[in-house]
């Protein structure tokens, strides 16, 4: 265990080696977050508040929205995908694999060393931003709770995915693609961007069998109090779920990536 | 004539401060103290043309720091260089025209296309006439057999073809001066010795200047003249390979094989043997050449009993830089 | 003039050898068309619900937009992946070797790599282009085609600066091309809707610091025939040529800078 948290030290302490890369991140997510607020409110500004079938949005509930995901995306932005054809490319896996570690959980928590730096330099001088210029609303403590929850299990989905789709390296030449892919996914179904409650029916329908919302959409209406109680745990049971389904799956690849690692010699 | 002439040449590199651990790493974010390293201190010499000159030291040095300072890549702190007549920092493109580099890590190929194609681009570059283009290429494929790899892509020749394309590459303009930096790294046996070949035999035809920094002993063996050693960013030694042998390499092993069991070698310590370990019937003896020659080693052997072999380990010039670096004598200079 | 020579051989050269892997050609290039399709999509799923933003409708954006996306793939194909090579140059000294050829390093490095995946981004702005010229009642003449043209060459120098300057980063600073051109991206956000909807600050960034709006802002109020209701001047509607011309000077000055420092710091 401590060796791995020696991992996310490393990781985190490289990072601060390369101080203008701080100060620019920070500079580059603020923007992000004008951008996005800025937009909705030239939106509502034109009509008010906006009726949706999730109830009546106000701005200042679609800026917090904005606020929050601009949040999710710091927290989960990772390099696992591009980390993993580096490492399956230049053969540095079996260098990986001959060590006494478990590989995931070694990616897993240099993944935690770049998101408690990304924790520490750019969300909370974001979310200070955000509620300074714009102001964010608070859900009830029990609310907050459930959001916690749904966005760790978020996370947790999103990893898998990038494990996923970086493992895939082992059978295809390159996964850039895939990277870009996974994002341009995440741009239109996870509500990353814009609230699947602004969607064409269609949208909603198609997003109903991804799992993308569930990383942004999801947690985030549950902070804002637009789901029930109810709607919460079924929220989290898909959640789980999706956790099952794609923790098998990435178990199968693995196995079968390793299989024609070894038995191939990559 | 000289064709290049470095005078008190210094470098100083300015380096940000990094301290160990998570603390010091947060107080690099917002400190910017700087540590003054002297990578090159106050050197001088002049190179004639058709010289082959082999530049010596430890990593680190200050061989690659000269080096890019008689290209024209960095600016010296303080001193003199010129590259027939001019400052190469100051006239970078014209001497780019008089200048072959080659640096053994590193390609100046492209890295997705065929050789043929980049050379033709480097033709393209340095205006070669067609004529010399092709009497070079055709040298080339001789000598080297890049022939059997020409049209393929760089990133999938083995390192000693691409080393091979590279040497080709920096020659294909027939510069006056050549760098070549580590150009055997790595490289199996033949083609060091192709490629040691080759260097000679341009060298020869072309009068090509070169400057070789190297840790394979053989390439300055086989190629060097004259060698110029550095350590720490100083100059330690100047001058003929032979002469520098003679000051450090006084000392030399004789190995013996003898038929019968010698249990005494008083005798032979008391003739100025410095150190002997035998297993059985092989003896290793070292000595300073100074003071006894190997003629009266084998002489005093023969007259203990039957001698089946000897051989004499004459000196290494890789031990002798060796000893150089342990310690340091100006006096020789 | 030579120097072209070189680039166009060594461009023939490059696609001759990438159409060797076909598949992975047309992916590559397949690639930014979806991605930038999305984007549009979303652009329109917004305004599907919200019909316009601050007077700008959806066949306007669309505009706006493709005059930053076809400005971004034409500056890209050519500086992109030359720019952002340069981290990797500096750091492992490679960028020593450019400084040993008889040849304007800039040039040098521009003639080592091109980027076939903007040719992406150059289909799809087309495609758009001549889809929401069709739709937007804009009556053309002569001048005004010369004009455009004259509008798209000055927002690539405008993109093209940004990327030399970002590149040139790395003389300065290891490591910073990767997230300062991510930034670079995030900014160009900014410009995907009309710059009128931010606030007065961003105004003034995007037009003094970052010269952003000259992209496609500005000159496309004159081709949609936006009155001027912004604080600053009519005239900026003109501007984009020139802008892009001085930008493109300043990020060429600054690259200087950078081999100088390189050339004495080493790398």
């Amino acid at each position: 265990m401590i060796c791995y948290l020696q991992f996310a030290k490393n990781v985190f302490q490289s990072k601060l080696a390369y101080r203008m890369n701080v100060f620019l991140s920070i500079l580059h997510r603020i923007a992000t977050l004008f951008v996005e607020v800025s937009i909705w409110s030239a939106i509502i500004s034109q009509t008010g508040e906006i009726s949706t079938e999730m109830g009546m949005i106000s701005l200042k509930e679609m800026v917090s929205y904005a606020i929050l995901s601009t949040g999710i995306s710091i927290i989960i932005s990772s390099n696992t995908i591009l980390e993993f054809e580096d490492k399956i490319r230049t053969g540095q896996i079996a260098m990986d694999l001959i060590k006494p570690m478990k590989f995931k959980l070694y990616l897993f928590f240099e993944n935690l060393g770049n998101n408690l730096f990304r924790i520490i330099f750019e969300l909370i001088p974001v979310v200070i931003v955000g509620i300074l210029c714009f102001g964010i609303d608070t859900p009830s403590r029990e609310y907050a709770f459930f959001f916690l929850i749904a966005l760790i299990n978020g996370m947790i989905i999103y990893f898998i995915l990038t494990c996923i789709l970086g493992q895939l390296s082992f059978w295809l030449l390159t996964v850039w693609h895939l990277d870009k892919l996974l994002n341009d996914m995440l741009k239109i179904f996870s509500g990353r961007f814009i609230p699947l409650w602004f969607f064409p029916k269609i949208f909603i329908i198609i997003s109903a069998f991804l799992p993308f919302r569930l990383i942004y959409f999801s947690p985030m209406s549950i902070y804002l109090e637009k789901v029930s109680k109810i709607e919460i745990g079924n929220i989290l049971i898909q959640q789980i779920g999706w956790i099952l389904i794609l923790f098998i799956l990435d178990t199968i690849l693995w196995k079968k990536g390793i299989n024609k690692l070894v038995v191939q010699g990559g | 004539m000289s064709i290049i002439k470095v005078k008190n040449l210094s470098k100083e590199f300015h380096i940000r401060k990094r301290e160990d651990g998570l603390v010091g790493a947060f107080k690099g974010m917002f400190s910017n103290e700087k540590i003054i390293k002297k990578a090159v201190n106050n050197i001088s010499f002049e190179i004639s043309k058709g010289e082959i000159i082999g530049y010596l030291g430890p990593n680190g040095a200050g061989k690659s720091t000269t080096i890019k300072m008689l290209s024209g890549i960095l600016v010296p702190s303080s001193g003199l260089v010129e590259i027939k007549g001019l400052i190469p920092y100051e006239n970078r493109i014209e001497n780019a025209r008089n200048l072959g580099v080659v640096f053994g890590q590193r390609t100046q190929l492209w890295w997705d296309i065929p050789i043929s194609e980049s050379f033709s681009l480097l033709r393209h570059m340095y205006k070669i006439p067609t004529t010399k283009y092709k009497k070079n290429i055709e040298m080339f494929s001789e000598i080297l057999g890049i022939s059997e790899f020409y049209n393929v892509a760089v990133r999938q020749l083995s390192l000693g073809q691409r080393m091979r394309a590279d040497l080709c590459a920096s020659l294909l303009h027939n510069p006056e001066i050549l760098f070549l930096d580590e150009p055997t790294i790595g490289l199996d046996v033949v083609v060091k010795e192709k490629i040691r070949n080759f260097i000679k035999e341009i060298n020869k035809s072309r009068k090509t200047t070169v400057i070789l920094t190297t840790h394979d002993m053989e390439d300055i063996e086989k190629l060097a003249s004259r060698v110029i050693v550095i350590d720490q960013g100083s100059m330690m030694y100047d001058g003929k390979l032979d002469r520098l042998k003679n000051i450090y390499g006084t000392e030399e092993v004789i190995e013996v094989e003898i038929e019968s069991n010698i249990k005494n070698f008083d005798k032979l310590y008391k003739m100025g043997v410095k150190e002997i370990n035998h297993k059985k019937n092989k003896i290793l003896i070292k000595y300073n050449k100074e003071y006894i020659n190997s003629a009266t080693i084998i002489g005093w052997f023969m007259k203990q009993g039957k001698v089946n072999d000897f051989l004499v380990h004459g000196i290494n010039i890789d031990e002798v830089i060796r000893k150089m670096y342990e310690k340091p004598m100006k006096n020789f200079m | 003039m030579e120097s072209l020579i070189i680039y166009l051989k060594f461009i023939s050269i490059y696609l001759k050898c990438r159409l060797e892997y076909r598949i992975a050609f047309i992916l590559d290039i397949l690639m930014p068309i979806f991605s930038y399709s999305i984007n549009y999509l979303t652009i329109s799923i917004i305004l599907n619900r919200f019909s316009s933003i601050r007077g700008w409708d959806f066949n306007q954006i669309m505009f706006l937009y493709t005059i930053n996306l076809f400005s971004y793939g034409l500056s890209g194909v050519i500086l992109y992946t030359p720019m952002r090579s340069l981290d990797n140059l500096v750091k492992n000294g490679d960028f020593d070797m450019f400084l040993t050829k008889p040849m304007n390093p800039f040039l040098h490095l521009i003639n080592r790599q091109f980027e076939h995946i903007f040719i992406g981004h150059l289909i799809l702005g087309s495609i758009v282009f001549f889809i929401c010229l069709g739709k937007l009642n804009i009556t053309w003449s002569v001048l005004k085609v010369i004009w455009l043209i004259l509008v798209l060459l000055g927002a690539t120098l405008i993109q093209g600066a940004f990327m030399i300057i970002t590149g040139s980063l790395s003389f300065f600073y290891t490591n910073s091309t990767s997230v300062a051109s991510s930034i670079l991206n995030s900014l160009r956000g900014f410009i995907d809707y009309p710059i009128s909807i931010y606030n007065k600050g961003l105004k003034i960034l995007l037009t003094f610091v970052l010269p952003y709006g000259f992209i496609s802002f500005y000159p496309s109020k004159y081709f949609l025939n936006k009155s001027n209701d912004e604080i600053f001047h009519h005239l900026f509607q003109y501007a984009t040529p020139i802008v892009g011309i001085l930008l493109f000077i300043l990020s060429y000055k600054i690259w200087l800078l950078g081999v100088n420092n390189y050339k004495s710091s080493g790398s």
